[in-house]
């Protein structure tokens, strides 16, 4: 029987954060529902796990600077923050918003390093479900809500910066 | 025959087997791109009346002067490093009444008779006492003989309620709101005019003798009564 693992990405997959007011810069912009994957594994249980990319690892890539001179230039990636969620709420990270770490270390979502994981059926709520199925017949499990928070503060150099997200499924074999 | 049926048989079972391993798909990213844009945010509030009167009615306010303390209240907000200060708009105060005839009187009167004080004081880290200027204590507001006025850039003669004439991080303030570093973000500033008796502003002859001179001179060697106003502009600018 083949074995496959994929998913497919709704909604848009460019992201930007625009801080332009205190309030942006206070209190961080969430952008909620900014995208939903889709899991279908077939034959096999699964992975999921999230990390950013950049030229540097763990720092944002600097597309432009203002006027300024001053100011850190280097933010950290992890000022991202991520929220990834479903029915069933069977992510390891619960339902807080949590740093989204350079793709080399990357934060799993579903499973972890190790192989193969403990198999999880999703008529267990509350667990990590990695049994092979579909967001067809199980969305409550395999559909995921992600939603994204960026809080930067005050001491960043004004400018514009990039960075990649990163959405791995594997299969753990 | 039978040979060939086996040879054919396991030809057919090796390319379902290869079809078979080309099927599977054992990884699949799905990327996001994220643009974090921070763009400089600089905002300065006046939370206190923009009109600040003097009214000398009595001898006592002209020898010992008037002074408003917190007439103005300041506060800054800035995603980048800042700097605050103020001029003059003009080198001399607008005379719009005279009062009698003006006689041997000074009816052009210079900004520096105005003095200021700032509280908190200017504290950046690249000051040089009696060289860049501040109004940590009272001082005159310098239009330096016209070269400071609000319609000009800042120079090293230009007085700095933070930060001071140059670029860097030693001479500017770091960004920061009002609400959450007031002894940094948040400036009251207190006003003084000591006209006294002859009104040729001893002050002013204390710390800007050399306007003293050219204002007070042999045929007009005090002020002329009258209605005089002034307007100050507080400026805030990033340190560029």
């Amino acid at each position: 029987m083949a074995q496959s693992v994929s998913f497919q990405l709704k909604a848009s997959p460019n992201l930007a954060f625009v801080f332009d007011t205190f309030n942006k810069y206070q209190q961080g912009i969430t952008q909620y529902n900014a995208l939903q994957l889709n899991v279908e594994a077939v034959g096999t249980q699964w992975d999921l796990y999230v990390g950013t990319s950049t030229q540097t690892p763990g720092y944002w890539d600097v597309g432009q600077t203002y006027a300024s001179l001053y100011g850190n230039p280097s933010p950290p990636s992890d000022l991202l923050q991520i929220r990834v969620t479903n029915i069933n709420r069977t992510t390891q990270t619960g339902s807080a918003f949590v740093p989204v770490p350079d793709i080399a270390n990357p934060l799993y979502l579903i499973g972890g390093s190790l192989n193969p994981d403990a198999t999880t059926p999703c008529a267990t709520p509350g667990t990590a479900t990695n049994t092979e199925e579909s967001y067809l017949t199980s969305p409550s499990c395999y559909k995921f809500d992600v939603d994204y928070k960026l809080l930067p503060g005050l001491g960043y150099r004004a400018g514009q910066y990039n960075l990649r997200v990163d959405f791995w499924i594997v299969a753990d074999l | 025959m039978k040979k060939r049926i086996l040879l054919a048989a396991a030809v057919a079972a090796s390319f379902f087997t290869f079809s078979e391993s080309k099927a599977q798909t054992l990884n699949d990213q799905e990327y996001v791109a994220v643009t974090m844009d921070l763009q400089g945010i600089l905002e300065l509030d006046m939370t206190t009346n923009s009109q600040v009167d003097f009214v000398f009615n009595s001898i006592q306010k002209y020898q010992v002067g008037i002074t408003n303390y917190n007439a103005t209240r300041l506060e800054v907000n800035s995603t980048v490093p800042w700097d605050l200060y103020a001029q003059p708009l003009t080198q001399y105060w607008t005379q719009q009444v005279q009062y009698g005839d003006g006689t041997n009187a000074q009816a052009q009167l210079p900004s520096e008779i105005l003095q200021l004080q700032v509280i908190q004081p200017n504290s950046a880290a690249g000051k040089t006492a009696g060289t860049d200027l501040d109004f940590n204590t009272f001082i005159g507001l310098s239009s330096n003989g016209g070269a400071n006025v609000a319609s000009l850039t800042p120079s090293v003669n230009t007085q700095y309620l933070a930060g001071m004439f140059g670029q860097g991080t030693n001479m500017s303030y770091a960004p920061g709101t009002a609400t959450q570093s007031p002894l940094l973000n948040k400036f009251l500033v207190h006003y003084r005019i000591k006209p006294g008796i002859p009104a040729n502003f001893p002050d002013l002859t204390s710390q800007y003798p050399s306007v003293s001179t050219a204002t007070f001179t042999e045929t007009a060697p005090y002020a002329a009564p009258g209605f005089y106003d002034l307007q100050i502009v507080y400026t805030l600018t990033e340190d560029l």
